[in-house]
């Protein structure tokens, strides 16, 4: 039989198996689709609901004395409706505020320096461990600025100075970046791990699956018993992989772009912004290029280090230090701001989340993406060579080698330690 | 007075399954066992043994009925029920990082043998079963002939009196099923109750005291095997088998 | 159901000795994510160190445009002069005028970060009024000078350069103005009139602590959790995998005992992590490996971590039980696995309960195991240890830990979940027998499309079209799509069965009752947890846009989800559930998905109390029609009272207690008027051995 109509057969019968896989399904399908969509709604809206707790809270404010002349200064924390004055000051106010029971003690005493009639120097007395206090003491000090910018014109005023003088210039902002702009560039933040992620999730279950599932259902020694060579199979396992990480990158893509908008909607009501989501066409063929070789690379890597394992458990164990490789490159990304500078297309996969990063917010850098698509390409060559390396080697293909890759490399590759056991060893 | 070693009263179990309703796996038995004796289970799959002997041991309860081990009820004295039974099933597996030693030592204390005296059972079995070279060695590096023994050792290991041993050879091949049957001849020869339940018919043909064929969760027949020959009038189990499990189908249509 | 010490301390010592000869996992799944947890905060801290300091040294770019370039130079000369005096000479005035003949264009284009646009107040107001803008200018000096900075936020250093400049240009207009008052005669400088003086009562250690006791539960939990569950998953699930849990139900210890030894296993494996962790952040950040803006180690001395850990024990120990539960309910590794995934999410947001300000202990949360350490410990850092209530706290968290773990011992003795598992007949056969295993996956199916189709209709179409599309397209053809699929028998499935004549009466009392009890309970869970107003007016409100009509509006939202929803929920849901679960979980999850389907965070608990009540009447009566009708009536009634401004949850405590009893009376009528749902489980409970 032709070798790729073999890897096409055996190809097609690994799909099929996986999507009648409950744990395939769930971890390379549905949660790509719910789980960053889900984690953002439950983000977003525990923050507007803290945030409307702290802004609910009035504030528990004890003020002795007003200064005399000055009734403007009463009004204006009237005015301010989440300061609630006591009537007077408690004894041993100090003590009630560490307490809790009080939030800020406002006292109006004489001035440093003499001077100005009726000038006087506030002492707020709060406890910055306590949230309330804290932000009863912003609400204070905000409400005496701008009695002190009144109180200041108004001397300006009396001491005939011009209106226009004392104004001086008015400073503004505006910020032309359009709604679709903001989008881009939010989603492009949040994109980079999602994304790894994602594609790692996807690979993972279905690279242990191929690997140490075959072996513990016992089906390992059907396939190798078919006519198809060991490479085609191999090969098939290895496509079946990346297919997976590939779905699972693009459902996520997916669904964060199609559920930012609503999900953000209520916290950017308050901010008064406005976003769109919405991606550039010329980002698709970018996106699926850069989801389509991070998948290559990723099951390449976790079916190299899960070849060893003969149980889901073992599988599972030996691929996370390979998953914890790829993600803390990852977290260096997160900062806005990086950019993809040519250094940086050739470390993998931090170059791919980077090339799939700027489509998104509409950049192309067609040089650094050149190197990015050729050094990920080397690496995969790379990992399959490796692979077929190790399968050269009986007792591993048979499952009945005992150890871990370390142990492997030491011995075949370095040549030290035990010699191979023969195919009975420890079945 | 000598106490049962086994007695079953009208034991039932019905299943709840979600597709099909009420399920009858077993459904009335009764039979006991006395010491120095391999009472067979034959029966086909499905035909209740598995669950019958899963309530002697206590994994399951039974719907009604009352079932006793060494004088101990299964629905009430559970534990006691468990000190004085071991228990052997292909799905009974060991543990793979304890050594063979560990596993006996593990299993005799767990069950209650006087912990001053756990040692030299151990090694007891160790010698008895023949696996001195090995009895260092994780479990997980055995072959299966080595794993059985000291899955046979552990069994014992608390010395109980009642040894449950259910389709015991399934997946052995032909010398280490021999042997098997080997050791639990002589652990009735040396006093022991031992229930032993099969579908292999020459198994049950050469091991056991009294055969109780079972089918759809009854017990049709339940005697020595000359005995059965002359009621049944057939010489070989198999044919003998048929007949019982025939005329029972028979008796259930109206 | 005796623990024996001995027998425990045998079967523990003995896991214990196998888990450590598993170096592999332990090493891999435990030890290595704590290690990277220092790299990932370093990692962090490092990139954004690197930002600030880019932001700082950039020298920025812009560009001068509009009518009054002329000036907006001059003032720019002024902010640079005034930058230079207050720092002596060592210029902070990091920015570069640019020659741009377009500056929106530059800016588009990169080659400015920002531009200043320069122009009388009098011409920004004829700009805004021409351009038709929606913002109103400030009321100004029609001669003053307005400088409005033009940037990208989309851009770091955009957005950066913009704002320092914005702040350079208000530092200077407010030293301007202290020399125009100067200059006027005034007789102090401006920073001495009303000075602020904010005197913190807080140690530094305290305010450090407030930063660390929000976090710490957190990250503690993201550990124990992770780490945890792989022992715990492969202490009983996996064993059930591997036949050894049958081996060892079979010696003489109890179900209790074997949970106690696994638990004490769990508890162990999580208390290390517990130790490693704190000990590891506290190493990093006392020796100043991670750098921090406070100071942490300030807030923690010696006596502080032992009450912290004496804190945490529970935690763990609760933590241990709830993993214990997760594996013992299921039957594989990998089966476990997956339920671990949601259980973690969950396991994590009590620990948030540190976030929310001014939630003291001393309140309803400290019956709320986890969430009560969390604030305990928030607490215990900032100094104000409150001793009753730590031990109340210890004691809740606790008793939940010991809760859980029998209800672990109880999974041991179902059967179902201790047996292998043969190949069902309902699996060959299809059809109608395979429907209430695959009914929980359509019905999640159902509602994230759901989910997506509202979320983005909801802006773009008007009620009408949205109602019909959710109820008539989702859940009424969803339902037409199960029933073919599974061949089900339309009259068994939708239990459309006639009723005794009294149940129709029952109804009648109990819409309006039920509805009344509803707001009357959240209300009063209102007193104990303070709940934001918008939840309880989501009981008695609708949103009810204008424009439509009411002779529409009537049969949109009352008779078509009496309806669609029925169907979907009461008929094909619960039947696909009633022979899995015992029929008050029945009603639970029926009502819990209804709720779940109504998106919007607040309207989940309103509709999922409703869909408890239609779900409890459809068992009792064996037919979904009373459903119908007291659904679609209820929503009528809602209607009536929104269109007439009835205050329904402002009443007095007594209509809502009368309320509850008209409930409870309806309810009694319809026990007494029973016609049980065919096929329920009974309600049977075995006892552990």
């Amino acid at each position: 039989m032709r070798p790729w109509r073999a890897v096409l057969i055996l190809y097609r019968r690994e799909v099929v198996s996986a999507l009648r896989e409950r744990t395939i399904v769930v971890n390379s399908i549905l949660v790509p689709i719910f789980l960053y969509p889900f984690l953002l709604w439950a983000m977003f809206t525990g923050i507007t609901f803290v945030q409307g707790q702290s802004e609910g809270l009035a504030s528990r404010v004890a003020v002795a004395a007003w200064p005399d002349g000055h009734d403007g200064l009463a009004r204006e924390f009237a005015d301010e409706e989440r300061v609630r004055l006591t009537d007077r000051v408690p004894a041993g106010a100090d003590a009630r505020i560490r307490d809790g029971d009080l939030d800020a003690l406002v006292e109006f005493l004489p001035p440093a320096t003499a001077g100005l009639e009726g000038n006087f120097r506030v002492r707020v007395t709060y406890d910055e461990s306590k949230e309330r206090s804290g932000i009863a003491k912003d609400r204070v000090t905000a409400a005496i600025d701008r009695y002190r910018e009144a109180w200041l014109k108004r001397e300006a005023e009396t001491r005939a100075v011009a209106p226009a003088r004392w104004e001086g210039f008015a400073i503004e902002r505006r910020n032309v970046a359009t709604g679709r702009d903001m989008g881009r560039f939010l989603l492009g933040l949040m994109l980079p791990l999602f994304f790894v992620v994602m594609v790692a999730i996807g690979c993972f279950y279905p690279a242990v699956d191929a690997t140490a599932g075959e072996r513990e259902r016992g089906t390992w020694e059907t396939l190798m018993s078919v006519a198809a060579s060991r490479t085609s199979i191999v090969t098939a396992k290895y496509l079946y992989v990346a297919t997976f990480g590939c779905l699972a990158g693009t459902l996520n893509l997916a669904a964060v772009t199609l559920t930012m908008r609503p999900v953000l909607a209520p916290l950017l009501e308050r901010t008064g912004e406005q976003m769109e989501f919405s991606v550039p066409l010329a980002a698709l063929p970018v996106m699926i290029a850069g989801t389509l070789l991070l998948a290559a690379f990723v099951a390449a890597g976790m079916m190299m280090f899960a070849a060893f394992a003969r149980t889901f458990r073992e599988g599972q164990s030996m691929i996370t230090p390979f998953y914890l490789l790829i993600l803390l490159p990852v977290m260096f990304l997160q900062t806005p701001g990086i950019q993809f500078s040519m250094p940086l297309a050739f470390v993998p996969v931090v170059n791919v989340t980077m090339m799939v990063r700027e489509a998104v917010t509409g950049a192309f850098h067609w040089p650094q993406i050149g190197v990015t698509i050729v050094v990920s390409l080397a690496v995969v060559a790379a990992c399959v060579y490796a692979a077929s390396l190790v399968l050269r080697f009986e007792d591993v293909v048979m499952g009945s080698y005992t150890g871990g890759l370390a142990g492997f490399l030491r011995e075949r590759v370095l040549g030290r330690g035990r010699r191979p056991r023969g195919a009975e060893g420890g079945a | 007075m000598t106490v049962t070693p086994v007695a079953v009263n009208g034991l039932t179990k019905f299943f709840y399954d979600e597709s099909r309703g009420e399920v009858r796996a077993v459904d009335g038995i009764d039979f006991s066992c006395r010491p120095g004796e391999i009472f067979g289970l034959l029966g086909a799959n499905g035909a209740g043994k598995t669950t019958t002997l899963r309530m002697l041991a206590t994994i399951l309860t039974p719907t009604s009925g009352a079932a006793s081990i060494m004088g101990f009820d299964v629905s009430r004295r559970p534990e006691d029920v468990r000190r004085h039974l071991g228990f052997y099933s292909s799905t009974t597996a060991l543990y793979p990082r304890l050594t063979g030693r560990e596993t006996l030592d593990f299993f005799a204390r767990i069950n209650g043998y006087p912990p001053a005296r756990i040692p030299d059972r151990v090694e007891a079995l160790v010698d008895r079963f023949g696996f001195r070279d090995y009895a260092g060695v994780r479990v997980d590096k055995l072959s299966q002939g080595m794993k059985q023994k000291v899955s046979i050792a552990r069994t014992v290991a608390h010395d109980p009196p009642v040894l449950i041993f259910d389709e015991p050879t399934v997946g052995l091949d032909v010398l280490n099923a021999l042997d098997m049957q080997k050791v639990i001849g002589e652990l009735r020869n040396e006093g022991k109750t031992v229930i032993f339940s099969t579908h292999i018919m020459s198994e049950a043909e050469r091991l056991c005291d009294r055969i109780a064929i079972i089918h759809h969760g009854r017990i049709h027949a339940c005697d020595t095997l000359d005995r059965l020959r002359a009621s049944t009038g057939k010489h070989y189990l198999e044919d003998i088998f048929v007949h019982v499990v025939e005329r029972a189908g028979e008796r259930a249509w109206p | 159901m005796a623990v024996r010490g001995p027998l425990v301390a045998a079967l523990f010592r003995t896991e214990l000795r196998m888990m450590l000869r598993d170096r592999r996992t332990i090493l891999l799944s435990i030890v290595l994510p704590l290690a990277v947890l220092p790299i990932m905060l370093f990692a962090s801290h490092a990139m954004n160190e690197r930002r600030e300091r880019r932001l700082e040294e950039t020298v920025y770019e812009f560009a001068v445009t509009g009518p009054r370039g002329a000036g907006a130079r001059d003032l720019l000369d002024r902010v640079r002069r005034h930058a230079e005096d207050t720092t002596g000479g060592d210029t902070p005035f990091r920015f570069r005028e640019v020659e741009a003949a377009d500056p929106a264009q530059a800016l588009e284009n990169s080659q400015v970060h920002f531009y200043l646009d320069a122009r009388s107040a009098a011409e920004v107001k004829d700009m805004l009024e021409r351009d038709d803008a929606a913002e109103r200018p400030a009321a100004r000096p029609p001669d003053v000078l307005v400088l409005t900075t033009v940037f990208r936020a989309d851009r770091d250093d955009s957005e950066s350069g913009a704002s320092r400049m914005r702040r350079a240009l208000a530092d200077t207009r407010r030293a301007e103005r202290g020399v125009i008052l100067r200059q006027a005669g005034f007789p102090l400088a401006i920073a001495d009139v009303a000075a602020v003086d904010a005197a913190n009562l807080a140690s530094e250690g305290q305010v450090a602590g407030l930063t660390l006791g929000r976090l710490l539960t957190p990250l503690l939990l993201l550990f124990l959790l992770s780490g945890s569950a792989v022992v715990a998953i492969d202490s009983l699930a996996g064993e059930k995998e591997r036949g050894t849990l049958e081996t060892l139900l079979t010696t003489a210890v109890s179900r209790a005992e074997i949970v106690a030894a696994k638990h004490l296993l769990i508890l162990t494996v999580a208390v290390v992590i517990t130790v490693i962790q704190v000990a590891n952040l506290l190493v990093y950040v006392g020796f100043e490996l991670i750098p921090t803006t406070t100071n942490f180690a300030a807030a923690v001395t010696p006596l502080t971590a032992i009450l912290l850990l004496l804190l945490y024990l529970p935690v763990a120990g609760l933590v241990a039980s709830v993993l214990l539960l997760v594996s013992g309910h299921a039957r594989s590794y990998k089966e476990a696995q997956l339920y671990f995934f949601p259980v973690f999410l969950m396991g994590m947001l009590p620990g948030l309960a540190a976030m929310l300000p001014g939630l003291p202990l001393r309140s309803a949360i400290v019956v709320v195991p986890v969430a009560n350490i969390s604030v305990a410990v928030k607490e215990l850092l900032i100094g104000r240890p409150d001793w009753l209530f730590f031990a109340l706290a210890w004691v809740a968290t606790a008793a939940a830990a010991g809760w859980t773990a029998r209800l672990a011992t109880r999974a041991l003795s179902t059967e179902r979940l201790i047996a292998p598992v043969a190949a069902e007949a309902a699996e060959l056969l299809g059809g109608p027998a395979l429907f209430p295993r695959h009914v929980v996956r359509w019905f999640a199916i159902l509602w994230a499309v759901t989910l997506i189709v509202s979320l983005n209709l909801e802006t773009r179409v008007d009620l009408r079209v949205q109602t019909l599309v959710n109820l008539v397209g989702l859940f009424l053809g969803g339902s037409i799509l199960m029933i073919r699929r599974y061949r089900l028998d339309v009259r068994q499935t939708l239990a459309l069965r006639p009723v005794k004549p009294a149940v129709w009466l029952a109804v009648m009392v109990g819409v309006p009752a039920g509805m009344l009890t509803g707001i009357g309970v959240f209300r009063l869970a209102n007193i104990i947890l303070p709940v934001p107003p918008e939840v309880i007016e989501a009981f008695s409100r609708f949103l009810l846009p204008e424009s439509v009509p009411m002779w529409q509006l009537l049969p949109l939202l009352t008779i078509l989800p009496g309806i669609c929803e029925e169907i979907a929920f009461r008929g094909l849901l619960l039947h696909g559930l009633h022979r899995r679960l015992h029929p008050a979980a029945v009603a639970l999850a029926v009502g819990l998905t209804f709720g779940l389907f109504h998106v919007s965070l607040f309207r989940i608990l309103p509709t999922a109390y409703l869909g408890m009540l239609f779900a409890s009447v459809v068992l009792l009566t064996g037919s979904i029609f009373p459903a119908m009708a007291w659904h679609g009536l209820h929503n009528g009634l809602s209607l009536l009272a929104s269109q007439s401004g009835w205050q329904l949850s402002s009443l007095e405590p007594r209509t809502y207690a009368l309320a509850a009893a008209a409930l409870a009376a309806c309810f009694w009528i319809i026990w007494r008027n029973r016609t049980p749902y065919p096929g329920l489980r009974p309600w049977r409970r075995s006892r552990p051995a």
